[in-house]
């Protein structure tokens, strides 16, 4: 026989293993709504990514503010893509560089400067120098090729940028000759976006740091950034502001545009 | 004293071969020492004339280049360079002011041999020979260099350099157009010739591409390796190359003379350039602060060695002189002559072969300057290769007012202090100790 001392204290005993079994299933409960985002792998996330960066072919015109030395040059630029590394870029303004055109076949790059009334052509290394002053190499401009392929990624943690819920991804190359061996990218949740980039040296080294403050959905599934502003670590006091307008995706463009012999066609 | 200047005469004429050597050695002192003169102020004038011609009298950089310019050079100019010329050609004092802006970038010469070889048949190139093809499919032939200029005014240089006079081949390059004048040795590095155009690719001063089709229209020999490895391009089209329009690298001020660029400076600093810039006067460039001293104290060795020697030699002569005459100097003082009256007729024996022998070592001179005056001496190119700027490779000598003052004092000076130690002992000697000797 159990006395009435004991009774109580059995009953409480049971009440508390009841809440605290049910506040576990609860919690259990929660876990399991969580799962299908939390199920979404760093790759999967990148993928989505690539297929709102990724494109076809793409026609934009660009409007480029450079801020170097405390003033601010402006130039615009229309640009032609197709696939991951076919690109022909044509300088509209100002006065100084209206002609100047950039065409990427793969590895190698050409530029027309009508000054000179020449067409010459740049080595490989010459992609990653600064192009035409600003912040951005010229391969950060002309490339258009998937993430997925070339590095290997890791969920670090949830962050908010500019107010929006982000993942942050670490990224590490896949194989040695990346421009940029080490990326950190915060990727919008909800859009699937990247609304910040660091580009980092093999060293560690930060280099870039690449800011997108506007997204526009294009289509039924395509969300893009329209406004970026890139921060070349290595220089002091400098940024690139690139704003894209009149996008126009899957765009039929002719071959003749990624020809050397069009550069110096008017 | 009638007797005592006879007497000095009189042992002048003594003995001739010693007094021949007296004066031989004057004047080889005071020769010496103009002839170092005329050759050194020729130096001097040489180096000055460079100097000034890359730094102007007075020199106009950007106040913030003007911090280091070593580290911020290519990265600040002159502003509002119109204005600033303007204003500074209303300056009193102020004859010529030239602007230049320092480019430079890849260059390109692309050619065939048929057009290289009739180039070379015109007359129109430095080199003789033909160039190796690049690739033997193709027809055309590229020459490529990293090089390095100058844009300048070429009508405003042509009143203070001789930039003009130096043109080998062609001409020198207007004052707009997309013209190219060559060093020799880049000229020859490219297989350019007048006609050839050459294609520059940069870098504007914001780091933008920047490429420039220029025709050569003339090829210098500025007698110096490193010079001759530049180029001389109009500033519009340095400034359009670079874009900089209305802005320069630095301004060089030039007025009546070198030596007055303080003046010249204070001057400037008085008036509104609209522009945050560095005045400064040529001694202050880093290559004048450095070389300036140096010269200095390697004349004041050579010139104290010459001295020396001279004094040493003369010193010599007149103690000798003194020596081989000692029983004469007792007789005359037994004879009632005093140690004073001794020691005068030495002094004026000394002033007499001092001023006859540095009056004719300072004409054997002037006439032995002749052909350094006219002709010069030729070093060759070797020595000034590595001074950057231009410089003849024949030195001239300069002759100068001073330099035959000092020719003459110094032989004077050196032989009456030469003549006074052997004139007061001398006048100490003994009488008695002397005739009983």
């Amino acid at each position: 026989m159990i006395s009435s001392l004991q009774r109580w204290t059995l009953l409480g005993a049971v009440t508390v293993g009841l809440f605290l079994a049910s506040g576990v299933m609860a919690e259990e409960k929660k876990e399991t709504k969580k799962e299908p985002t939390k199920a979404l792998t760093a790759l999967q996330i990148i993928e989505r990514v690539d297929k709102n960066q990724v494109f076809g072919t793409r026609q934009a015109f660009v409007t480029m503010r450079i801020k170097k030395r405390g003033r601010i040059r402006t130039k615009k630029i229309e640009s032609f893509s197709k696939g991951a590394k076919t690109s022909y870029m044509k300088f509209t303004y100002p006065s100084r560089d209206k002609g100047v055109k950039y065409l990427r076949l793969g590895d190698n790059l050409w530029m027309y400067m009508p000054s000179a009334e020449k067409t010459i052509k740049l080595s490989g290394h010459m992609l990653r120098q600064s192009m035409m002053g600003s912040d951005f190499s010229y391969e950060d401009m002309l490339d258009n090729s998937a993430l997925k392929d070339r590095y290997h990624f890791k969920i670090i943690k949830s962050e908010k940028i500019d107010g929006n819920d982000c993942y942050l991804i670490e990224m590490n190359q896949k194989k040695k000759g990346e421009t940029y061996p080490k990326r950190r990218v915060w990727v919008d949740k909800k859009t699937y976006v990247v609304r910040k980039s660091e580009m980092y040296a093999l060293s560690g080294r930060l280099l870039k740091v690449m800011h997108m403050s506007k997204v526009k959905k294009y289509g039924e599934d395509r969300y893009y950034t329209t406004k970026m502003r890139m921060q070349n670590k290595l220089r002091k006091g400098t940024w690139t502001e690139t704003v894209l307008t009149k996008i126009r995706f899957k765009v039929p463009l002719d071959n003749e545009i990624f020809n050397v012999r069009n550069l110096t066609s008017e | 004293m009638s007797f005592l200047i006879r007497l000095g005469f009189k042992n002048i004429g003594r003995n001739k071969l010693r007094s021949a050597l007296t004066l031989v050695a004057v004047a080889l002192c005071s020769g010496g020492i103009l002839m170092f003169s005329v050759l050194f102020s020729g130096i001097t004038n040489m180096f000055l004339e460079g100097l000034t011609t890359q730094n102007g009298h007075v020199r106009i950089i950007d106040a913030e280049l003007a911090k280091n310019e070593r580290l911020k050079a290519g990265y600040h100019f002159v502003q509002n360079v119109d204005h600033v010329l303007k204003t500074l050609k209303g300056v009193k004092g102020v004859q010529y002011v030239l602007p230049r802006i320092e480019t430079g970038g890849y260059m390109e010469h692309s050619f065939t041999r048929a057009e290289e070889k009739k180039a070379i048949a015109a007359k129109r190139c430095v080199h003789k020979t033909l160039a190796e093809p690049t690739d033997p499919k193709s027809k055309k032939i590229s020459k490529q260099t990293p090089g390095g200029g100058v844009g300048m005014n070429p009508d405003a240089e042509k009143s203070v350099t001789d930039l003009h006079k130096r043109v080998v081949r062609g001409r020198m390059m207007k004052p707009t157009g997309k013209e190219i004048v060559l060093g020799r040795l880049l000229a020859e590095r490219l297989h350019a010739c007048t006609g050839s155009k050459i294609t520059m690719i940069g870098k504007t001063v914001d780091d933008s591409m920047s490429a420039v089709t220029l025709t050569v229209v003339g090829i210098v020999n500025m007698g110096g390796s490193m010079l001759d490895k530049r180029f001389y391009i109009n500033l519009k089209t340095a400034q359009h190359f670079l874009d900089l329009p209305n802005q320069v690298g630095s301004i060089l001020v030039y007025g009546k003379d070198l030596w007055e660029s303080t003046t010249l400076r204070r001057r400037i600093n008085q008036v509104d350039l609209k522009s945050k810039v560095h005045v400064a006067e040529w001694q202050k460039s880093p290559l004048a602060a450095m070389a300036l001293p140096m010269l200095k104290v390697f004349i004041f060795i050579l010139g104290g060695i010459i001295m020396f020697v001279g004094g040493v030699g003369l010193f010599n002569t007149m103690m000798m002189s003194v020596l081989e005459r000692q029983d004469e100097v007792g007789i005359m003082m037994a004879l009632g002559l005093h140690p004073g009256q001794v020691r005068n007729a030495f002094l004026l024996e000394g002033f007499v072969y001092g001023v006859v022998g540095a009056v004719s070592g300072v004409l054997i001179a002037m006439v032995a300057s002749i052909p350094l005056l006219t002709t010069g001496i030729s070093f060759g190119t070797d020595a000034t290769s590595k001074i950057p700027f231009p410089m003849e490779t024949t030195i001239k000598g300069s002759l100068s007012l001073d330099g035959i003052l000092i020719g003459l004092a110094v032989g004077v000076l050196m032989t009456i202090i030469g003549s006074i130690i052997p004139a007061v002992r001398a006048s100490h000697l003994e009488p008695v100790e002397i005739l009983r000797k």
